[in-house]
């Protein structure tokens, strides 16, 4: 009798243990998760000590889940018979052991474990109120359990013994499930990307379940691939609804009903809208270029019709094959020149920036308030900054003249490109303005969006583009000193002439974005007899021309 | 003073394109004028170059008590006539108040005409070009943060100022005088170099801070 209580112990513990993973399998990736060797395959017993065991795990699973730890939960459980009522009771004690590092190399985990595997209550048998059928998980894998003298065999022995062991484990940081969210216009389709990844690269061929929930009255449609591909990655493809909504993503991970791991991501159907990305000119500080493309933003506003425009930066320099070396070449001017005239401009560097963006002339800029200010030697101060306004526009051209011999590389445009693909996933189309050096990036970046998805209705507005090829429509002043400055620069070809200005306004380039090409203030015309415009409103026709290309509004 | 700057912005232009050659011309005495600084910064050469010339600039002829050009600035900064920034070698510079603009930049967006939402919104433009010049540059997230403060501040002007190009020229200021010596320039540049290749997305809504 006492061996019987012994055994029913055993019994109990695995029993809470199995309870404990059971409970457990629905939870996250840090959460402890069943595992159950099956057959012997999977467990071999080194020593079969009545508590002790070595176990072995397979290597795949361990492949996949290099840091695993065991813990055993176990319990003790004392039946008391009863004893006249016919009903007895249980007393539970629950420890644990370990955790259990897999920390050995040959997937040999030594793991002292107390387990057990039935737990039976219900004495005697002739009384039904406290008859309860025990809850066995064992996997026994030759003889089913057989009473004696009304209590049961020993199924502990017999199933240890064929090795099928339930134990609980506890996984740092194994697979991880991920669902990004992500957006999508609304009508239109997009890949999505479930991950499935260990730190360092994904877990292939495994299968895994999405399901989709909607939140609003119309739902998309979602399709994947029943396993991830050789990168972890589970393929799927959403139809978005025509109207704008969020729908819940859910995947599942079950891996051979060992582990089960779940993630939910969102997707955010938006209304149909217009990427318009900026690439910067010749030496734009990032804030230039973000000013441009404010510039441009107010110029156009936040709509096409119905169409919503999102405004992007693309801020590029002179590429990885010319460094800065131009831009350097017109600051060891400005630091030699600037000690002339007692080294008044050498500590005044405002000046250098203005010198480069183009408002050193420009009436209230900070040149011409400290020369306005000045009596004597004001004059000899004014011609050394008109000198080295020369020489920031000859460096220009001749930085440009350069950077066009040894044009951007696709290394160049790899980070604007993912992030332009990433757009056009969403469902977006574009229209890509470009001034001046940013034609060179605006170039790759077209057909680079081409040969990615031709589905994806993109259209081009080239400002002063210092680039011999074009993908769409071009405004180049005739007083623009750089890009005109470059004809004589060698044998490079740049579009023609198509705007004549009337006056130099406030830009002694005639080249950069606002004082130049987004001038509401100077008189215009593109062509000998064609009605007077301005720069500005010659340039918000060309981008409603481009809007009107991608996104017709018009009937 | 109107005659000179006319003179001066058409002077350029012209030569430029009156004479095919003359860009080359500049670009050649460019070339032969820079890059031979010998050591010195991380961006610029040694910034020791020749003095020639000086001596013809600061002539007055104006007699022995005539003020030098330098001490004619000075007074110019003084009368409020120019900012009287600070030039010391330190990048953040002093900022007492510790709203991340350097005082000297606080005290001028103070002076200007305007309203105060739209000073607010300068300031803001102030603080988020200071930052260009403090955050890591082996930060991407930080880095694209301040890009993302650039972003943030220009909308806040386009919200505030019923003329964008009117704060526009004034955040060029601001631009000019946070990068107004050769170290927080050559750090400036460095920023800048960092940021190539990143894309920000214009925010929408209200973007102003505080």
């Amino acid at each position: 009798m006492k061996n019987h209580v012994r055994r029913e112990c055993l019994a109990a513990l695995v029993a809470t243990a199995l309870g404990v993973c059971a409970m457990q399998a629905n939870a996250g990736v840090d959460s402890p998760f069943c595992f159950f060797p099956a057959g012997g395959q999977d467990l071999s017993i080194r020593n079969a000590g009545p508590y002790i065991y070595i176990l072995k795990i397979d290597d795949d699973f361990i492949a996949q889940n290099p840091t695993i730890v065991f813990d055993s939960v176990s319990s003790e459980e004392v039946v008391y018979p009863s004893e006249g009522s016919g009903c007895g009771y249980t007393q539970r004690t629950e420890r644990q052991m370990g955790p259990y590092h897999a920390a050995d190399a040959d997937g040999i985990f030594d793991y002292l474990v107390t387990f057990y595997s039935f737990f039976y209550r219900g004495y005697p048998p002739s009384n039904p109120r406290c008859a309860r059928t025990s809850e066995n998980r064992w996997e026994l894998t030759n003889e089913p359990p057989t009473r004696v003298d009304g209590l049961p065999s020993d199924p502990v022995l017999d199933a240890v013994w064929h090795g099928s062991t339930p134990v609980c484990a506890a996984r740092l940081n194994g697979p991880t499930l991920g669902v990004e969210s992500a957006r999508i216009v609304a009508g239109k389709y997009r890949p999505i990307q479930i991950k499935l990844t260990r730190p360092e690269h994904g877990v292939a061929e495994q299968r895994v379940s999405v399901e989709l929930m909607p939140t609003g009255p119309q739902r998309g449609y979602l399709t994947c691939n029943p396993r991830t591909d050789s990168q972890g990655s589970l393929q799927c493809g959403y139809w978005a609804p025509s109207i704008p909504t969020v729908d819940r993503i859910r995947a599942v991970w079950h891996h051979e009903n060992k582990d089960r791991q779940a993630a939910e991501g969102t997707i955010t159907v938006t209304p149909p809208s217009v990427v318009v990305g900026f690439f910067n000119g010749v030496w734009n500080t990032e804030e230039q270029a973000q000013d441009g493309l404010q510039a441009i933003e107010v110029l156009v506003g936040p709509n096409h019709g119905t169409t919503e425009l999102r405004y992007e930066k693309f801020y590029n320099q002179t590429g990885n094959a010319n460094g800065n070396t131009a831009l350097q070449d017109i600051a060891e001017v400005f630091i030699q020149r600037g000690h002339e005239l007692d080294g008044v401009l050498v500590s005044r560097w405002e000046v250098y920036w203005e010198l480069l963006s183009g408002p050193v002339r420009q009436e209230g800029s900070l040149t011409q308030r400290l020369l306005s200010g000045l009596q004597a030697g004001g004059t000899a101060l004014s011609n050394l900054i008109d000198a080295l306004t020369s020489s920031a526009l000859a460096g220009f051209i001749k930085g440009l003249a350069q950077f066009m011999s040894q044009p951007p590389t696709a290394a160049d445009t790899e980070a604007p490109l993912a992030k332009l693909r990433d757009l056009a996933d969403e469902g977006n189309d574009f229209v890509l303005v470009a001034h001046s050096q940013g034609n060179l990036f605006v170039n790759l970046a077209y057909d680079g969006l081409r040969g990615y998805n031709q589905k994806v209705k993109t259209a081009v507005v080239h400002v002063a583009p210092a680039s011999p090829t074009l993908r769409g429509a071009h405004v180049l002043a005739d007083i623009d000193a750089v890009i005109n400055g470059l004809r004589n620069f060698g044998s490079w070809t740049v579009p023609n002439i198509n705007i004549w200005l009337t006056g130099w306004g406030g830009d002694p380039s005639g080249h950069t974005f606002a004082g130049t090409y987004l001038d509401g203030a100077r008189e215009a015309r593109t062509a000998l007899n064609a009605a007077t415009t301005s720069p500005r409103a010659h340039l918000k026709q060309m981008m409603i021309d481009a809007l009107e290309q991608v996104a017709p509004q018009s009937p | 003073m109107k005659n000179m700057q006319t003179t001066s912005t058409r002077s350029v232009p012209i030569l430029l394109r009156a004479t095919g050659c003359l860009a080359l011309a500049l670009a050649l005495t460019l070339s032969a004028c820079g890059g031979s600084g010998g050591g010195g910064g991380a961006i610029f050469g040694g910034g020791s170059g020749s003095n020639a010339g000086a001596a013809a600039g600061t002539g007055t002829g104006a007699g022995a008590t005539a003020p030098t050009l330098a001490e004619q600035i000075a007074a110019l900064e003084q009368s409020g006539g120019y900012p009287q920034l600070d030039r010391s070698a330190d990048i953040a510079g002093p900022d007492a108040d510790g709203n991340g603009v350097r005082d000297d930049v606080d005290q001028w967006i103070s002076t200007q005409p305007l309203s105060d939402s739209q000073r607010k919104a300068l300031t803001q433009k102030a603080r988020s070009l200071q930052n260009t010049l403090l955050v890591s540059l082996d930060d991407k997230a930080a880095l694209q943060s301040a890009g993302e403060g650039l972003a943030a501040s220009s909308r806040c002007g386009m919200l505030q100022f019923p003329e964008y190009s009117d704060f526009s020229k004034l955040a060029g200021k601001i631009e000019a005088m946070t990068a107004n010596t050769r170290q927080r320039a050559e750090r400036y540049m460095q920023y800048n170099a960092a940021r190539s290749g990143s894309s920000t997305t214009n925010p929408r809504g209200n973007t102003c801070e505080g």
